[in-house]
């Protein structure tokens, strides 16, 4: 089954007659007739929430992917957004910080590029809210491209290459006057048609493939609550995963923000507490998709662990008692207590999650 | 020309709009004001602190004295770390009513619960939908999770503790009186009144407390008998507001 989202916005013929910046009078008017963007939702995905100001066009879609290859985007005309969302690592960055065009050196490690339409906040700490308002944030922050968004605005309107970005602005928005704004939507069209749904577990759910034993084993240990029942009250001797990585919508992520027992305090970094101020958001992040989990190393928001063996360790042991720490962590009963075969079929589960098709999907990839 | 005369009867209407009746939800400890991320003691008198309190509320029902139960579809979902948590009512009739009474289901009715994919829902932040029951639903087959009750107890080493109910074996339904018997105009948009869950009482009944260093976690599926004494103390924690 496929469903399509359409929006009001788009059955209504959209016609805009225009004139790009320096009237060529002996020319007839433009006419604006951008085409509604077909997305395809897979199967047992949910609907996506697609800003009413913000439809999805094929214009909008190819200028975003455009722009997120752009490497005019930054400074010294270096760095793309691209550059630190390598789609070989599922659209993230496998260094734990990237570097920006100063060589200055971020906080955090680059999320995953992947199913981020159905994300209802951004960054570490879901400081923005909407994917625009995310993009907003990297092309001038100092530790990444460092660029004030009028100067790379002002490069997008001075384009006198093939591209023409001034009518790729037009085509896609019915005005060449590029703006932030522009450039935040259209990057932000294009990031919602990254779209991963045929992974193994995907070819499982929809019936098309038979899982492993092994990964099948730890689909359950996924599903099941952790601990020793002599130890842990109510524990099945499982992973304890679903609670925060909710296979519903197949997107595995509550969407929530939670304390995984990493540090006992939080000066390094501090996390949610400080988008919203309340002490008990410290030390507390927002749940990553395990989507591409295997591809997406290293692990964490500071990229502290390399492999997912260091991670499933890290819960295994019950992580690191602090004033927040997640009522999930079995840090006071010694973790979850995972013999070495039962690790083997877990991690073997998560590899289920990656979908290499859509990494080398050539429509993700740049196009310059 | 003639002029119109509308003529109303005693208990008859012209309705121009749904009758509306808001709900406000409200969480106190031990019947004093209270705030989730507050500290206050427990009956051992540790401090207990409440980290997340969310609820389902679902299968309304308001009582008239002269037709009985009426029955009011919603569902709505309950965050009382929220300021403004609410839900509305809509009910049905052309008439002015006589309520005193309420009732109300504490969960995701049968038939709504299991089995229901959150992604099904065309409208993503519906209560149930994918977006709207972000962090309360166990998983595609498994249905919602009807409460959440988590925190600590701020002794040394802190002992967290996790009430999760969450089964049709969970679902409760508490009937709360009016004092006084009141009337609901027809077409009114404005009723408002205030239900009240005291936190303290969902670990602390008449014929039952929970020691959370005893019993600290629950998640329905993997504690039964834990899940099923939480709900009845927390089916038994709720009033009006005065």
């Amino acid at each position: 089954m496929v469903r399509r989202t359409t929006s009001s916005w788009l059955t209504v013929t959209l016609l805009s007659v225009m004139t790009l910046a320096g009237c060529d009078c002996g020319k007839p008017p433009q006419v604006w007739e951008p085409t509604p963007y077909a997305l395809e939702i897979p199967p047992f995905f949910p609907p996506m929430d697609i800003p009413a100001d913000n439809p999805l066009t094929e214009e909008g879609v190819h200028l975003g992917r455009l722009l997120f290859w752009e490497t005019r985007l930054s400074q010294d005309n270096s760095m793309s957004c691209g550059t630190c969302h390598l789609p070989e690592v599922s659209f993230a960055d496998p260094e734990p910080y990237s570097t920006g065009v100063t060589g200055a050196v971020g906080t955090r490690n680059a999320m995953a590029l992947i199913n981020m339409g159905w994300a209802s906040s951004f960054f570490w700490d879901g400081r923005a809210l909407t994917l625009e308002e995310q993009i907003f944030d990297p092309i001038p922050h100092p530790a990444e491209m460092n660029q004030p968004w009028s100067e790379a605005v002002a490069k997008l309107q001075a384009d006198d290459t093939s591209i023409n970005y001034p009518q790729r602005f037009f085509d896609a928005f019915g005005t060449s006057d590029i703006t932030a704004d522009l450039v935040t939507k259209a990057i932000a069209q294009f990031v919602r048609t990254m779209i991963s749904a045929d992974s193994k577990f995907d070819q499982w759910r929809r019936g098309e493939v038979e899982l492993t034993d092994s990964e099948y084993n730890g689909y359950q240990m996924f599903l099941r609550e952790g601990g020793d029942p002599e130890v842990v009250p109510g524990g099945q001797f499982g992973a304890d995963c679903f609670h925060c990585h909710g296979e519903a919508g197949l997107q595995f992520t509550d969407h929530l923000f939670h304390n995984n027992g990493l540090d006992p305090s939080f000066e390094a970094d501090p996390g949610r507490v400080l988008v919203t101020g309340n002490p008990l958001d410290s030390g507390l992040f927002r749940t990553p998709t395990l989507r591409n989990v295997a591809l997406s190393a290293p692990y964490m928001h500071d990229g502290r662990f390399s492999t997912l063996e260091d991670v499933v360790e890290h819960y295994n042991t019950g992580g690191v008692a602090s004033s927040t720490i997640d009522p999930f962590m079995k840090y006071s009963a010694g973790g979850l207590s995972l013999a070495p075969s039962q690790k083997e079929d877990l991690i073997a589960f998560l590899h289920t999650l990656t979908d290499t098709v859509f990494i080398a999907n050539p429509a993700f990839q740049d196009p310059h | 020309m003639a002029l119109g005369i509308l003529t109303l009867t005693g208990t008859g209407c012209q309705r121009n709009a749904d009758t509306l009746v808001h709900l406000n939800f409200d969480v106190v400890w031990d019947g004093d004001p209270y705030t989730v991320g507050e500290s206050r003691p427990d009956i051992q008198g540790r401090p207990a602190q409440l980290e997340r309190l969310e609820c389902y509320v679902s299968d309304f029902f308001l009582h008239d004295v002269e037709e009985g139960w009426i029955a009011i579809d919603t569902v709505a979902r309950i965050d009382f770390s929220q300021d403004g948590a609410h839900a509305l009512l809509t009910v049905p009739g052309d008439g002015d009513r006589t309520i005193d009474g309420l009732r109300m289901g504490l969960g995701v009715p049968e038939d709504r619960n299991v089995d229901v994919d959150p992604a099904s829902y065309p409208d993503p932040d519906h209560p149930l939908g994918y977006t709207g029951s972000a962090g309360l639903h166990w998983g595609w087959a498994a249905g919602y999770i009807f409460s959440v009750y988590e925190g600590r107890l701020l002794t040394e080493p802190n002992i967290p503790f996790t009430y999760h109910a969450g089964d049709d074996r969970t679902f409760r339904t508490t009937e709360l009186t009016w004092d006084a018997p009141w009337v609901l105009e027809c077409g009114s948009v404005d009723t408002e009144f205030t239900l009240v869950l005291d936190a303290y009482k969902c670990l602390h009944g008449e014929e039952d407390t929970i020691d959370p260093e005893i019993d600290p976690e629950t998640h329905t599926g993997n504690n039964l008998p834990l899940a099923v004494r939480w709900v009845d103390l927390y089916m038994d924690a709720w009033s009006l507001a005065p």
